[in-house]
């Protein structure tokens, strides 16, 4: 009962629960939040307790002691660690609701990976009503991807959309408000670092760090090849003499480096299509395939899956957000066509 | 593209620019269709202007930007032409949907709930307030039950359940020792539990039993200590004034206990075992004063105590201070230029991390850091005077 007039005080808030970022959005405000899903935690006498959430907690990576150790809850999309997703889900719904003098009890929409099972569903769930939400509703991930781009996804069209996140890849066909296919595989931005650091350990015999990586991939990671050739200079730790030594690397190399991972993307994205019924597939290859999250931002990713799968393919307008603002719409709609269930699961 | 034919595209449409860029690569319809995987028919509706004939937003963008892309122009500002001049005439399809019933977003029911929540938080707050007060006058009735005012004990239930008791009128007037079994039986199967029948013939005893009953722990074997169980819904919960209980269990005439395993339980046990503090685990005797200048933050702590540390800052580094008593007093990620002041008592066991960032000073003399740092740039030393 507290709980529902606490609701009044409280905004409707949609979260994209990222393996790399968590993101908020809120009714009529937009995106509030957008902070990394990690959490420092302090061990001081046998006690844990929460040092940093969010930013805060990914500054202090590599600039701290050894008793403050900095923790990702989620893994390939899913809750890892429930006792810190916990902790993270209250830092961010309390810094959302900032200026209210009330304890927030927001009605929450959250985005889960279509692959999760029930366990881990449920997992989420419970880790949002405990973080303080009074009413929790999960919509599958390319969904909510599909409405934030824009997609026509309640028309009887239908529509590809794949999601590469910092976990997964999320793969969709969906039509008439349902997921008519969906595929996940443990492919994301993550394995895009992992793959660059291997291969600069191979190569250079020097070992870098992730967020080196994934600076590297931000800067000058490309898909597919282009007559422009980036070059970085980086700075990593050498195997053989154990001092930093820096090097540079070329956007052909990094190529070579996401070979792998990238492979993988294109197979589940063809293995997608094959299982498409043949009127939806139609309708695809005519408009074609959307990409959103925050790889696609992967230069020429958008080509690498058009020459693959020779469909036109586009990437969504602001893709790191569109789950966020999808699961925002989704809401929207379910309350104002007066549904609890539409979209969701 | 020199300064002049800049200035002279931007004034040309989406559709134009698009054309003259892919003339001027030498590329035709079909080749700028084949590379984008898209049907000539679309090229030739992009560069013809007739948007509105391709399918929905997110496509008409996405394909602007591909063909930017093969004909070697900016996308983004082809969008954002783009969007200016047809947004107001091409809505986006799932905000249409929304749109549509928007409109009375803020009518009836929403309005509503708003002034029935605030007349019921008006009345809850009546409410914890007269049973606050409630509580503290029927705590000091049973602290002395000799002298026990009837109404204070019959009050309570008057206060919260006027409708759930049978009168609460009568209980009032009527002198303690008038409550028989009877009674007491009224009012048991209200509370939704059946007192034994062999436990009721004790209930001659007066009403200062249940009083005494509700402040001693539960004596197990006697009948009085089941029958104060019995009554525990009745006599217990309507003294009881926290109202996340009351909340929580409904009613109190249903006479429920929490249901175990709620939410809010919940989350209450894990509190227990996984500590979150104000953030940093700090002892609670610290004050600190956090200052903003131009150079940097002016940090103060005073822990209690004459010794003074003073650690000056060229980079961020993490620095942590614990007392004699392992008591954390400091422990913060601090930036360039941050000055920081502590006063506390010695001996001070200081961890730095980034140490060769920081110069520190106890009780005005320098501290040598380089041979209390670590490979890995971290220090840790005790200073004492």
């Amino acid at each position: 009962m507290f709980k529902k007039i606490r609701g009044l005080f409280s905004n409707d808030l949609s979260i994209d629960l990222g393996t790399a970022n968590t993101l908020i959005y809120v009714r009529e405000r937009g995106i509030v939040l957008n902070e990394p899903s990690v959490v420092a935690i302090r061990q001081h006498n046998n006690q844990k307790s929460v040092a940093a959430v969010g930013i805060d907690a990914k500054r202090m990576l590599g600039r701290t002691p050894g008793n403050i150790t900095a923790i990702r809850p989620l893994k390939d999309g899913v809750i890892a660690d429930f006792q810190v997703t916990e902790k993270m889900l209250q830092h961010f719904i309390k810094k959302v609701h900032e200026n209210s003098f009330i304890r927030p009890s927001p009605r929450v929409l959250v985005c889960v990976p279509c692959q999760a099972t029930e366990v881990e569903r449920r997992a989420i769930r419970e880790s949002v009503i405990s973080a303080g939400a009074r009413d929790v509703r999960l919509i599958e991930e390319p969904m909510a991807a599909a409405i934030g781009a824009g997609l026509p996804v309640h028309e009887a069209v239908g529509t590809m959309v794949v999601d590469i996140g910092g976990g997964t890849t999320e793969i969709a066909v969906i039509s008439l408000n349902g997921v008519v296919y969906s595929q996940s595989v443990r492919v994301g931005g993550d394995r895009f670092d992992d793959a660059i650091t291997a291969y600069v350990r191979r190569t250079q015999g020097s070992l870098i760090g992730d967020a080196t990586a994934e600076r590297i991939k931000e800067e000058i990671g490309t898909a597919f090849p282009s007559d422009i050739v980036r070059e970085i200079d980086v700075r990593g730790r050498n195997l053989a003499e154990g001092i930093p030594r820096s090097f540079t690397l070329n956007s052909n190399e990094i190529l070579e480096a996401l070979q792998e991972p990238l492979h993988i993307i294109v197979q589940a994205v063809k293995a997608a299509l094959e299982q498409t019924p043949p009127e939806l597939a139609s309708d695809i290859a005519e408009s074609g395939l959307v990409l959103t999250g925050g790889g696609s931002l992967l230069r020429g990713l958008d080509q690498l899956l058009a020459n693959e799968t020779g469909l036109p393919v586009i990437v969504a307008e602001d893709p790191l957000t569109c789950v966020a603002r999808g699961g925002g719409k989704a809401l929207e709609i379910m309350d104002n066509l007066g549904v609890s269930d539409l979209l969701s699961i | 593209m020199g300064v002049e034919e800049m200035g002279e595209a931007s004034t040309l449409t989406v559709s134009d620019q698009l054309r003259q860029a892919r003339e001027a690569a030498g590329m035709t319809q079909a080749g700028v269709a084949e590379q984008l995987f898209l049907t000539e028919t679309f090229i030739r509706y992009m560069d013809a202007g007739e948007f509105h004939r391709l399918p929905k937003q997110a496509f008409v963008r996405g394909y602007l930007r591909s063909y930017a892309r093969v004909v070697g122009l900016d996308g983004g500002q082809l969008v954002q032409l783009y969007d200016e001049a047809f947004r107001e005439t091409l809505p986006d399809t799932p905000a249409d949907v929304a749109v549509s019933v928007k409109e009375n977003r803020f009518s009836g029911p929403v309005v509503l709930t708003g002034v029935i929540g605030m007349g019921i938080v008006l009345i809850l707050v009546l409410l914890v307030w007269l049973l606050t007060s409630d509580e503290d006058r029927a705590d000091v009735g049973a602290m002395t039950p000799a002298a026990a005012d009837p109404a204070l004990i019959t009050e309570p239930s008057a206060g919260i359940m006027a409708g759930a008791l049978p009168d609460p009128a009568n209980t009032e007037t009527a002198p303690l020792e008038s409550v028989t079994p009877d009674k007491i039986f009224d009012q048991a199967p209200l509370s939704g539990l059946d007192a034994p029948a062999p436990a009721l013939a004790d209930l001659e005893r007066t009403t200062d039993v249940v009083a005494r009953e509700n402040q001693s722990t539960k004596a197990e074997n006697t009948p009085s200590g089941r029958i104060s169980q019995d009554l525990d819904p009745l006599v217990f919960e309507a003294a009881a004034s926290d109202p996340e209980r009351l909340a929580s269990s409904g009613s109190i005439a249903d006479g429920l206990v929490d249901q175990p395993g709620s939410p809010e339980k919940l989350s209450d046990q894990r509190q227990a075992n996984f500590k979150l503090d104000n953030g940093r685990g700090l002892s609670e005797q610290v004050e600190i004063w956090r200052e903003n200048r131009l150079d940097g933050r002016q940090i103060r702590v005073d822990a209690g105590g004459s010794d003074e540390l003073k650690a000056t800052l060229v980079g961020e580094c993490w620095i942590e201070v614990q007392d004699s008593q392992n008591e954390l007093i400091y422990g913060d990620l601090n930036r360039a230029g941050d000055v920081l002041v502590l006063n506390g008592r010695a001996p001070l066991t200081v961890l730095l991390g980034n140490a060769p960032m920081a110069r520190l000073e106890f009780n005005g003399r320098a501290i040598d850091l380089d041979s209390a740092t670590t490979r890995d740039a971290i220090a840790r030393l005790t200073l004492t005077n």
